[in-house]
C-alpha cells in the first residue's frame, strides 16, 4: 500500500469543488488501504510534500494551478509522481485559445471562434473589429475567459448590446477572451480512462438556458443521463472524437472533453479538461460507473496508472 | 432600514399573520443620528421575535445572544439549542453576566462606535476618491457596511475574481438577494480593517472598477476617458462633502 498526498483546495475560484473532490478521493484511498495525507495547497505546499514524503501525490485540484500544469511542475522539481496529466497537456488543455487552435490543425471540429488579449482592445482598437465577428458567428454568440473551468465568466451575448459586458467580465477571469460560435444541441461529455472512451454522459439542465457554476454541482439543477441516448453511432463518433482530443493535447490516465451536438447531428469539441470533478454530481465517476468501475476502482486505477508511469 | 419601511413591514405581519424574525446585530453601533426602533419595539412582541448578540457589542469570540420571543416559541428554542450543543458554556454566560452587570458596556461601545464612524468615514473619503464617477453608495448611520453600486454593465461576482487577483475582497451584492438583484452592487466592510488597510483596498478595488469602466468604453464609445475618475483633475472633497453622491441611508 502506498502513502499518497492528497492535494486539494487551493486559491483557485474552484476551491470549494475540489475541497469536495478531495474529501471523496481521501475516502475512496483510505478504504482502498492506503495511507492519506491531506494536503490544502497553499504557501507551504512545498514543505508539507517533503515533510510527508509520499509514494505519489493525487492532485483534486481544479482550475488555476492545479489543473493548468503549476502543481505538476513543482512535483516534477522535487520529483514526487503525481496523478493525470504532465504539464505539458494541461497547459494546452487549460488554455481554450491553444487547445482549440491544435483541434483546428488536427482537424477536429470545434465551434468557430476569435480570441482577444486586452491590449486588443484597449491599445489596437479590436472593438471596430465587432461588427465583423458578430456577422461572422451570428448571435448569440458565446464570451468566454480563455482559461477558467466550470463555465466561470461564461456569458451568452444575444445582441450586439450584450457584446461588451460579456467581454467585460469575461476580462475579469483572464486576460485573454474568447468570443465562439453558439452551438444550439446537446451537451455531452466523454470521459476518458487510460486512453479508452468511457459511456456519454448528457447534461440536461432543468430550466436554465445555460449550464451554469452553480447547475453544475447541485443535485437537482441539472439531469444527467449516462448512457446518453443517440442516435445509431453517434456515441462512438463522441468518444472517438474525444479520444482523438485526448491523445492531441497529450493528457495522460485520465480526462474529460465536452462536446456539443447540434441539431443536423454534427459533432463539436468545445474543451477538455486535465482534472475533471470527482464529486458526487461530477461526470467523469458518473461514466465510470455506468461503465461497472465503482468511485473506489476508478480513483485506484488513476492511482495505478500514475505509479506505472513513474519507475521504481 | 427606513422608518418608514419597518412600519409597512411589522403592518404586513399583522396583516398576513407572519412570524417575523428581527437579527439586530448592529442596532446600537449608531454613528449619527437617532437610533430606529428595533420592529420589536414596533410591532410590541407580537409577530416580531427579536435576536440579539454579543458579537458586535463585546466581541465575536465570545459566541452568545439573547432571544425575545413568546414562551412557546421558546420552548422549542430551548429544545432545539439541547438537541444541538446541550447548552452553552456556563463560565462565558457569567463572565458576560458580571461585564454588564458592571454598568460600564455603554462606554466600550461608545468607543466602538467612534473607531467605526473614523473607519466609516475614512472609507467613504477613499469612494469619492477612488471610484469612477458612475459609482454611487450610501452614507451609512449605523452598522458595519456600505453598499455601493456600479454601473449595470459590471457584474460584481466577476469583478470579484478580478479583485481577488489583487487581493482585495468584498461581498457581491446578488447575495442579497433571492432573485438575481444587486448584481452591479457590492457590500464593503468597513469595521474590520485599519484606516491604512481601507484606504489601500478601496483604491484597488477602484483601480479594477475603473479599468472594467474604461474597457466597457473603448468597447461601446458609452464612457469617454474623461468621465472616469483621475483622468481629470478634479478638487478633492472637503470633509463637508463626503458622501455627497450617497443616495441616502
Amino acid at each position: 500500500m502506498s502513502r499518497v498526498a492528497v492535494l486539494k483546495g487551493g486559491r483557485s475560484l474552484e476551491r470549494q469543488v475540489s475541497l469536495r473532490s478531495g474529501a471523496r478521493v481521501e475516502d475512496a484511498l483510505g478504504r482502498l488501504g492506503h495511507e492519506v495525507v491531506s494536503i490544502d495547497a497553499g504557501h507551504d505546499l512545498i514543505r508539507r510534500l517533503r515533510e510527508a514524503d509520499p509514494d505519489l501525490a493525487f492532485i483534486a485540484m481544479h482550475g488555476r494551478d492545479g489543473e493548468d500544469g503549476t502543481v505538476q511542475e513543482l512535483l516534477e522539481i522535487i520529483g514526487i509522481p503525481y496523478t493525470g496529466s504532465g504539464v505539458l497537456a494541461c497547459g494546452r488543455a487549460m488554455d481554450k485559445v491553444l487547445a482549440k487552435h491544435l483541434m483546428l490543425e488536427a482537424g477536429i471540429p470545434t465551434p468557430e471562434f476569435f480570441a482577444f488579449n486586452e491590449t486588443a482592445f484597449r491599445e489596437l482598437g479590436a472593438a471596430d473589429a465587432l461588427g465583423e465577428i458578430e456577422e461572422r458567428l451570428a448571435f448569440p454568440i458565446v464570451v468566454k475567459p480563455s482559461s477558467q473551468g466550470s463555465a466561470l465568466g461564461v456569458r451568452f451575448a444575444r445582441s450586439a448590446a450584450d457584446v461588451p459586458a460579456a467581454i467585460v467580465a469575461a476580462f475579469s477571469y483572464d486576460s485573454r477572451v474568447l468570443l465562439e460560435r453558439y452551438v444550439d444541441g446537446r451537451d455531452l461529455a466523454v470521459s476518458i480512462l487510460d486512453g479508452e472512451p468511457l459511456p456519454v454522459v448528457e447534461a440536461v439542465p432543468h430550466d436554465d438556458e445555460f449550464y451554469d457554476f452553480e447547475a453544475r454541482y447541485e443535485i437537482g439543477r441539472t439531469d444527467f443521463v449516462c448512457p446518453a441516448e443517440l442516435p445509431d453511432g453517434l456515441t462512438e463518433a463522441a468518444q472517438e472524437l474525444a479520444l482523438r482530443t485526448y491523445r492531441l493535447l497529450g493528457c495522460t490516465a485520465f480526462a474529460r472533453v465536452d462536446l456539443m451536438l447540434d441539431a443536423g447531428g454534427e459533432l463539436t469539441v468545445l474543451e477538455a479538461n486535465p482534472i475533471p470533478g470527482l464529486t458526487d454530481t461530477s461526470l467523469l465517476p458518473q461514466a465510470a460507473d455506468a461503465a461497472g468501475i465503482s468511485f473506489d476502482a476508478l480513483i485506484g486505477r488513476i492511482l495505478e496508472l500514475a505509479l506505472e508511469r513513474q519507475p521504481a | 432600514m427606513s422608518l418608514a419601511r419597518r412600519k409597512r413591514l411589522v403592518e404586513v405581519a399583522h396583516e398576513r399573520e407572519l412570524l417575523v424574525l428581527e437579527d439586530n446585530p448592529y442596532g446600537l453601533l449608531r454613528y449619527e443620528g437617532d437610533p430606529l426602533p428595533p420592529l420589536f419595539r414596533l410591532d410590541g412582541g407580537v409577530y416580531v421575535m427579536y435576536l440579539g448578540t454579543f458579537s458586535k457589542i463585546l466581541s465575536p469570540g465570545i459566541r452568545l445572544g439573547w432571544v425575545v420571543a413568546p414562551p412557546p416559541v421558546l420552548e422549542k428554542i430551548n429544545l432545539g439549542k439541547q438537541a444541538a450543543d446541550l447548552c452553552t458554556s456556563t463560565l462565558s454566560q457569567l463572565m458576560v453576566q458580571a461585564y454588564f452587570e458592571r454598568g460600564r458596556w455603554e462606554d466600550y461601545v461608545e468607543s466602538l462606535t467612534d473607531t467605526y464612524r473614523t473607519r466609516r468615514d475614512t472609507m467613504l473619503d477613499a469612494l469619492a476618491e477612488h471610484f469612477p464617477r458612475q459609482a454611487e453608495w450610501t452614507r451609512p448611520g449605523g452598522g458595519l457596511f456600505i453598499w455601493a453600486t456600479l454601473p449595470d454593465f459590471i457584474d460584481t461576482t466577476d469583478l470579484l475574481a478580478r479583485a481577488l487577483r489583487d487581493n482585495v475582497a468584498f461581498v457581491p451584492g446578488e447575495a442579497a438577494f433571492l432573485d438575481g438583484r444587486g448584481r452591479s452592487s457590492m457590500r464593503l466592510n468597513f469595521s474590520a480593517s485599519d484606516e491604512e488597510s481601507i484606504r489601500e483596498g478601496i483604491r484597488r478595488i477602484g483601480e479594477v472598477v475603473t479599468e472594467q469602466v474604461e474597457l466597457y468604453g473603448t468597447l461601446t464609445g458609452e464612457y469617454r476617458v474623461e468621465d472616469i475618475a483621475g483622468a481629470e483633475v478634479v478638487p478633492m472633497p472637503t470633509p463637508g462633502e463626503r458622501g455627497r453622491r450617497a443616495k441616502g441611508e
